[in-house]
């Protein structure tokens, strides 16, 4: 764990560092460009004539990071239109950022402007123009009368040297210019060349020359004078008069201004023009004050508002990431394992997401190995329910019912586990035939309070159909009872059989002790008949006769009807062979087509149905249910005999029907018509059907009473089918 | 790209604010004295409002006359030489003067008269553009004269509205003028 936390702490170190240092990297270049921008304001800086320069480049980096910090919008506009993770997180922060670095940055731009524009306005005022004002008057006044003076002095010279040759002028300019206190003094021809010269600086040689411009204006004006600032900054008057000669001549002088008086002059100057450059400056100085606060103050707010979009992004990438990741979870991944970048708060959230993650994972397997387990409990249980012969339904505490087995729809023949959370009262809407049944069953599932038992029997559509019901409540680990459990079975066969064994018994008993005595009983009759019937009378032989004919007769009927439960008593499957079903019906049927007026239809759906039968048994069975038919209907009407295949329980049978038109069953009847003894003929047995049932069942088939059919008798008949 | 080239264009195109301030470059004569060609021209100042009210509340104007000379070719010319000469003039409130400064040699003149300055700078005389030596009989050359207004020569708080105020477009245009070898 360690370890891997070392790695990852270099992975942070890796990860962090650009950003940082590009974020350092921008506001040094941010800071440099705005000193060198700042030291080009002063007058003295080298960077003075750079200031142009460096204000168009910092413009530039300014519209670079507008278009950096426009490029994130939009990228963020896009984010939030798609609804990516962290993108409403981003906006917010970045939002409630520039509002709170462009508010304050609005408040001190505008006092910064107020105080400027004040502060600026402050220099200037009608007290100081016209103190400026005065103090140059002074200063001019007092110059020019050093001027007037000296052009007053340059005057009187100028008579003296009049009419003087210029031999003698040149003896007396020392002494001229020393008199007038002047520097320098100089004679002028006409064209400007000089005569002669005279300096207090013995190294001066030549005098001052005046310029084309200069001699211009005193040829115009006939004397110039003016100020003239040497080469060695030294203020000079320079005045010049007209020699009033037959020779125009031009006397130079030139006389220097005292120190003090020259710089007090150049100071009243200096600040003078300067006060006036500020004046005419006021209004470009507040707004290039104005330019340069706006540059430095977008240019700050600009990279901050970009370091803020780097940043916020570099703080969201774990939020985002947890929301990419809570969404993998809320989607079903529950293996997602997100990376873990730094060891602040959100390393730590998104260590304890990738923690929950994993429980989340394990608890899941778990309860998946579980479920898995149960389920397979589940099917295990309902694979040996669904085995089961006996039909199990369970019921719930408000009786509803919960699970029913695949035995349970093949005794009740309705889908019960198709009404699972129904109650047996919702069921009778739909099944009405099972009506009885399922009332009892209620009635017994809300009163009985413990085990119970109980036979039910009713008709249902192979006929009549008994019950064996067992109850059992299903009690919470509380003690509260949560439902009931009702196992049946169907034991109608069992009955059946326990009743065909019965009866069997009983037929064997009579045909054996019934049969033995007839014999005897008929040939004494006889006899009796043939010894006394010649010693008789006419009428008491004849009362003989009848008597003796009688007995025979009776012994006949009783013989016969032995015989018939001689013949219900012994196994009926004798000889089994493969048989040809169709052919068979057809050959017990050509002995009645012509018998009566009786109409026969078949309907065969299927050919050449072959089934495993002794056929002497089935050609009884047949015969049997034609006879039956006929006599229904006193030997007029129509007997309509049909053969099909149907599958049942994964096994195929010949369904072979029977129906008539004659009389009829009633429902009693039809519960009980294949007992023996139970007949709908006058002269019947009431073996004929009970022979037929129990042929038919040993020879693996069933046999009912189509209680759907009401123009008549409908018998049905299924045996397996070997082949087809 | 192409916007930002305009807007480049619009902000330092002197071309952009060719006013009425203009100043116009005249009757340029190249000659040959002694062993080098000298340059003459006439230049026509005509200072804006503006101008002349920033000179008189003390502030220097300087100007710069650029000059080359090209040589003529089949596709583009080639400059042999190029030079140029900064002009400054400066009032002084106090004497009442107008002093004329040529800063790359440090010479001055004064005047009494701001027409008396421009006069002086409006005339150039005699100034060396090119050696004989460097000049071939064979080719063609040409002289291209231009006065620039130094706009950075301003205080700074001039500056960068300078360049968005036609009263401070007073420089010329480039004129090019024949070569007589």
């Amino acid at each position: 764990m360690g370890a891997f936390k070392s790695v990852d702490i270099m992975a942070l170190s890796t990860v962090k560092l650009p950003v940082n240092l590009s974020i350092i990297i921008l506001f040094g270049l941010i800071l440099l460009s705005l000193q060198l921008m700042s030291s080009a304001t002063q007058d003295a800086s080298e960077l003075n004539d750079m200031y142009s320069w460096l204000l168009v480049g910092n413009s530039l980096g300014s519209i670079v990071l507008l278009i950096l910090i426009i490029i994130n919008v939009y990228s963020l506009a896009r984010e939030l239109k798609k609804r990516e993770a962290g993108s409403k997180l981003t906006t917010r922060m970045i939002s409630l950022f520039v509002l709170l670095a462009i508010a304050p940055a609005a408040i001190v731009f505008y006092f910064s402007i107020q105080f400027i524009n004040q502060g600026i306005d402050s220099w200037f005022n009608v007290e100081i123009d016209r103190a400026m004002e005065d103090a140059l008057e002074l200063s001019e006044e007092s110059l020019d009368q050093r001027k007037r003076l000296h052009l007053k002095h340059a005057r009187m010279l100028a008579k003296e040297v009049v009419g003087k040759s210029q031999t003698l002028i040149a003896l007396e300019m020392g002494e001229l210019r020393e008199r007038v206190e002047a520097t320098e003094i100089a004679l002028f021809s006409r064209r400007g060349h000089v005569i002669a010269s005279n300096s207090v600086d013995s190294n001066d040689i030549l005098p001052l020359l005046p310029s084309e411009h200069v001699w211009l204006q005193v040829r115009q004006n006939k004397e110039y004078v003016t100020f003239n600032q040497m080469d060695d900054d030294s203020l000079m008057i320079q005045v010049i008069v007209h020699v009033d000669d037959d020779e125009p001549r031009f006397l130079q002088l030139l006389f220097s201004v005292p120190v003090r008086i020259a710089d007090l002059a150049d100071s009243i100057d200096f600040a003078f023009v300067r006060y006036q450059e500020m004046a005419f400056l006021r209004h470009s100085l507040k707004n290039s004050f104005l330019l340069l606060l706006s540059l430095v103050l977008l240019l700050s707010l600009l990279a901050a508002i970009w370091v803020a979009f780097i940043s916020i992004r570099h703080i969201v990438a774990p939020v985002k990431e947890l929301v990419k990741g809570t969404q993998a979870v809320a989607s079903g991944n529950y293996r997602k394992q997100l990376s873990v970048e730094s060891q602040d708060d959100l390393g730590f959230l998104v260590e304890s997401f990738n923690e929950m993650t994993l429980r989340i994972a394990q608890s899941r397997d778990e309860t998946k190995a579980a479920s898995a387990e149960v389920e397979q409990q589940r099917a295990y249980l309902e694979t040996v329910l669904s085995n089961l012969t006996a039909g199990v339904v369970s019921f719930g505490a408000e009786y509803e019912i919960k699970t029913a087995n695949q035995a349970a729809y093949r005794i009740l023949h309705i889908p019960v586990s198709h009404f699972v959370g129904q109650t047996l009262l919702d069921i009778i809407v739909l099944h009405p035939q099972l009506t009885q049944l399922w009332e009892s069953i209620q009635g017994l599932l809300e009163e009985a309070g413990d085990l119970w038992q109980q036979r039910f029997a009713f008709l249902g559509p192979n006929g009549r159909q008994e019950l064996l019901c067992r109850g059992t409540p299903l009690f919470s680990p509380l003690g509260q009872r949560v439902g009931t459990i009702v196992v049946f079975d169907d034991v109608t066969d069992l009955i059946q059989a326990q009743k065909n064994a019965a009866w069997g018994e009983v037929a064997k008993r009579l045909a054996h002790e019934i049969k033995n005595p007839l014999t005897p009983i008929q040939l004494s009759a006889e006899r009796l008949q043939h010894k006394l019937a010649a010693e008789l009378s006419e009428s008491s032989a004849q009362i003989l006769q009848r008597s003796t004919q009688t007995i025979v007769n009776q012994v006949e009927a009783l013989k016969s009807m032995v015989d018939d439960f001689s013949e219900y008593a012994r196994p009926s499957k004798k000889q089994v062979e493969l048989i040809n079903f169709n052919q068979l019906i057809n050959e017990v049927l050509a002995l009645y087509i012509l018998q009566t007026d009786i109409r026969i239809v078949t309907v065969f759906s299927v050919e050449n149905v072959v089934i495993e039968a002794d056929p002497v048994s089935i050609r009884q069975v047949l015969h049997n249910l034609f006879k039956n038919a006929q006599e229904a209907m006193a030997e007029k009407g129509q007997i309509e005999i049909k053969l099909d295949k149907v599958t049942r329980n994964n096994t195929e049978y010949a369904e072979f029907a029977v129906y008539d038109n004659g009389c009829g069953l009633n429902k009693e009847k039809a519960e009980t018509i294949f007992e023996p003894y139970v007949t709908n003929k006058p002269k019947g047995t009431g073996l004929g059907l009970a022979i037929v049932k129990k042929i038919i069942e040993d020879h693996g088939g069933v046999i009912w009473v189509d209680t759907t059919y009401n123009k008549g008798a409908g018998f049905i008949i299924q045996l397996p089918i070997v082949l087809i | 790209m192409k916007i930002a080239v305009y807007l480049w264009a619009c902000f330092f195109s002197e071309s952009l604010w060719a006013s009425e301030y203009a100043t116009q470059v005249n009757n340029v004569k190249v000659e040959l004295v002694a062993d080098r060609y000298e340059l003459n021209a006439d230049l026509n100042f005509q200072l804006s409002p503006v101008a002349k009210e920033a000179l008189h509340r003390g502030i220097a104007l300087t100007w710069a006359l650029l000059v080359k000379v090209e040589e003529k070719g089949e596709l583009w010319n080639h400059t042999v030489q190029s030079l140029g000469m900064d002009y400054q003039i400066q009032n002084h409130a106090l004497l009442n003067l107008y002093s004329l400064k040529r800063l790359s040699t440090g010479e001055r003149s004064v005047f009494s008269t701001l027409a008396g300055a421009l006069n002086s700078l409006s005339k150039i005389r005699r100034i060396p553009v090119l050696d004989k030596q460097l000049v071939r009989l064979d080719r063609q050359y040409s002289v291209a004269v231009k006065v620039k207004f130094k706009r950075e020569s301003l205080p700074i708080p001039l500056r960068p509205f300078s360049y968005f105020d036609a009263q401070w477009a007073l420089s010329s245009q480039w004129t090019l003028w024949p070569f007589q070898q």
